[in-house]
């Protein structure tokens, strides 16, 4: 699967699945953990991923791929309103995906050392358990039962939260 | 899924309201620790339930603390200003209300914490000029300074001058229940050099021509609050047009609150700006004749937030409903006199108002089959809260309890987390609010019945209850009713 142009130097990645993209260097180097590797020079041709499924790496390909193109904030300051506006609707729809993508996508995320990526990814999910009891935040993030508070415990976050609250 | 420590952190700092907060912190135990070492802004909402020990030590990075006492009940904020002063130096904000504040607290607190930026007292009495002198003269990176309801009087017209020359934060202002004269040079020097200042709310003293040039010299203003009275006409003329000229230059104007008795003429300036109002607070304007609320209201057509007296009446209910088709949230007080609204008024705004989220309603009369009708209107509701002036009081058509009529609320309005429940009531009314409002987290019963055999359905069934509040509870003692809920 080959997502370049072939004048700039290319970069492998493997999914845990096996299956490989070919991506520019710079897409990749939106990702500081890779960007690391190759300043370290511990980069082969091929970097496996393998805790990142094809589908996940995917979806991270085309963000990086996206936000690499855009020109950056910091390298201009005024860069144009439209581009600006191009990359939030972009940001916005590539969120609207299902929640355990989102999740997979997080990790990625936090694993490949992407902020703005996990920063989207963190918004989107805040955005879905806004207004949401506990027990449905549980459900939504499917976050498993092994860490939950004792019922003292929870009790007495419960008795708290009642004066923390306006 | 295990979301890790790093990612937790930056979800919840997504998240602002309490409500939100609250609930996150129940998750799990991780999710527990990072709202209590993220949380800066912290809403104590009763003073007498909590230590300031423990709520620093649940919360030992919060910047922002609002603290409210019971009604009635004598809350010691020496104790709390102490605490906080040892151990939370950087803290932000404070807000209180319904307490007895000495100066000498609030000189501490305008010595302890250089980086208050947020300060604010409502309904709060014990303190004089001098003490609100100091928080002007010491805080010297201060951005709101909102005093309200409270009883405090400056003799000298000119304590504006403790604000340092230095000074240019402030984004709002409120000294509406300050009483004395404002010297109108100090006031201006003062919103001249504050380039940010978005809320600004002034006493009855402040003349409209004073006004006038204030707001050409704060064109940004968005919230405006005023009470000035005048008496001769002549002057009433030529403040109209200065008013009116000014008003015009203010292009982000959206909210506006009238005190006191204004003058009709100069009600008629602020018709300019009325296109333009999101929320308008006509509570405290007492003197204001009922045919100029309807008609400035008329013109309010982009109107979301409204607060009003029930002196209105249902017509003038009718009247705004016709014309603020996207309020979301109405709040009709009690007024004086012997008009007030009833069930015709509530038809009315829900048929036409039908975006409403949240209604106070102080009425004199109501019906079951107008809260059905209500409750298949305004299906979004989130807050809903009738008061009927006679205590006890049944259905005044079928004379029977209201049971019925909140049952259709709990039942239709499937967002709702505030209830507020008065006239005649049988237990069946719990028996629904238990069935039915999942989501309600605040119930309040006025004037509630002889019986607490209904209290055991609101305990299964509402999960996400936090608070209950009984009056006029004449055979149950309001703690036991508590300890029951939440045993």
């Amino acid at each position: 699967m080959s997502t370049s142009s072939s004048s700039s130097k290319k970069i492998v990645l493997k999914s845990a699945d096996n299956e490989t993209f070919e991506i520019d260097e710079i897409v990749a180097l939106e990702s500081q953990a890779i960007k690391n590797m190759i300043e370290d020079e511990c980069a082969d041709n091929v970097i496996p991923l393998g805790n990142i499924d094809s589908k996940t790496l995917s979806k991270i390909i085309e963000y990086c791929k996206k936000h690499a193109e855009s020109p950056k904030k910091d390298d201009n300051a005024d860069i144009d309103e439209k581009a600006v506006e191009d990359l939030k609707s972009f940001d916005a729809e590539f969120a609207k995906v299902d929640m355990p993508l989102i999740q997979d996508i997080l990790m990625a995320a936090n694993f490949l050392n992407i902020d703005n990526l996990i920063g989207l990814m963190c918004r989107t999910i805040a955005d879905r358990i806004k207004g949401k009891t506990p027990e449905e935040i549980r459900k939504i993030l499917n976050i498993n039962k092994n860490d939950l508070l004792s019922p003292e415990q929870e009790a007495k976050a419960r008795e708290e939260n009642s004066w923390a609250f306006d | 899924m295990h979301l890790p420590e790093t990612v937790v952190e930056t979800i919840l700092k997504n998240l602002d309201s309490n409500t939100d907060r609250n609930s996150v912190s129940l998750v799990n135990k991780l999710w527990y620790t990072v709202d209590r070492y993220s949380r800066k802004i912290v809403h104590v909402s009763n003073c007498n339930e909590i230590s300031p020990q423990r709520v620093i030590q649940r919360f030992p990075n919060l910047r922002s603390l609002t603290l409210k006492a019971k009604h009635g009940v004598l809350c010691d904020v020496g104790v709390w200003v102490d605490v906080l002063s040892k151990n939370c130096g950087l803290l932000e904000s404070l807000r209180l209300k319904r307490f007895v504040v000495l100066d000498r607290e609030l000189v501490k607190v305008s010595t302890c914490f250089p980086k208050l930026k947020g300060f604010g007292l409502k309904s709060c009495s014990g303190f004089s000029i001098d003490g609100l002198k100091a928080i002007a003269s010491n805080c010297e990176n201060l951005e709101q300074f909102e005093v309200e309801k409270c009883d405090v009087t400056d003799n000298s017209s000119h304590w504006l001058r403790s604000f340092p020359e230095t000074l240019t934060s402030l984004t709002s202002l409120n000294i509406s229940c300050i009483r004395g004269a404002i010297d109108a040079t100090d006031l201006e020097r003062l919103v001249t050099r504050c380039p940010n200042l978005t809320t600004l709310s002034l006493n009855k003293t402040v003349s409209a021509n004073i006004i006038s040039q204030i707001l050409i010299k704060t064109p940004q203003i968005v919230h405006l609050g005023i009470g000035s009275t005048i008496q001769n006409l002549e002057i009433e003329i030529l403040s109209y047009y200065q008013l009116s000229r000014s008003l015009l230059k203010c292009e982000s104007i959206e909210s506006l609150a009238f005190f006191y008795q204004i003058p009709i003429r100069l009600i008629h300036a602020f018709y300019i700006i009325c296109p333009k109002l999101v929320s308008v607070n006509l509570r405290f304007a007492s003197y204001l004749p009922d045919v100029e609320v309807v008609n400035f209201l008329k013109k309010c057509r982009k109107l979301r937030r409204l607060s009003i007296r029930s002196c209105m009446g249902d017509e003038g209910l009718e009247a705004v409903s016709k014309s603020c088709k996207n309020l979301e949230e109405l709040r009709v007080f009690r007024g004086a006199g012997s008009i007030g609204v009833t069930e015709k008024g509530l038809i009315a705004i829900s048929t036409r108002c039908q975006k409403l989220k949240s209604l106070t309603y102080f009425c004199t009369q109501m019906t079951n089959a107008a809260l059905v009708t209500f409750s298949k209107n305004c299906p979004n509701i989130t807050c809903f809260k009738l008061i009927i002036s006679t205590p006890n009081q049944p259905d005044h058509l079928t004379l029977q309890s209201f049971d019925h009529g909140y049952g259709a609320i709990v039942e239709s309005c499937k967002n709702l987390k505030k209830l507020t429940i008065s006239g005649q009531l049988t237990d069946d009314v719990f028996l629904y609010i238990g069935m039915y409002a999942e989501r309600l987290e605040v119930l309040s019963v006025l004037n509630a019945g002889e019986s607490d055999m209904g209290i055991a359905y609101v305990k299964n069934g509402c999960k996400n209850l936090r608070k209950v509040e009984i009056s006029n509870r004449s055979r149950i003692n309001e703690a036991l009713f508590l300890a029951n809920i939440f045993a």
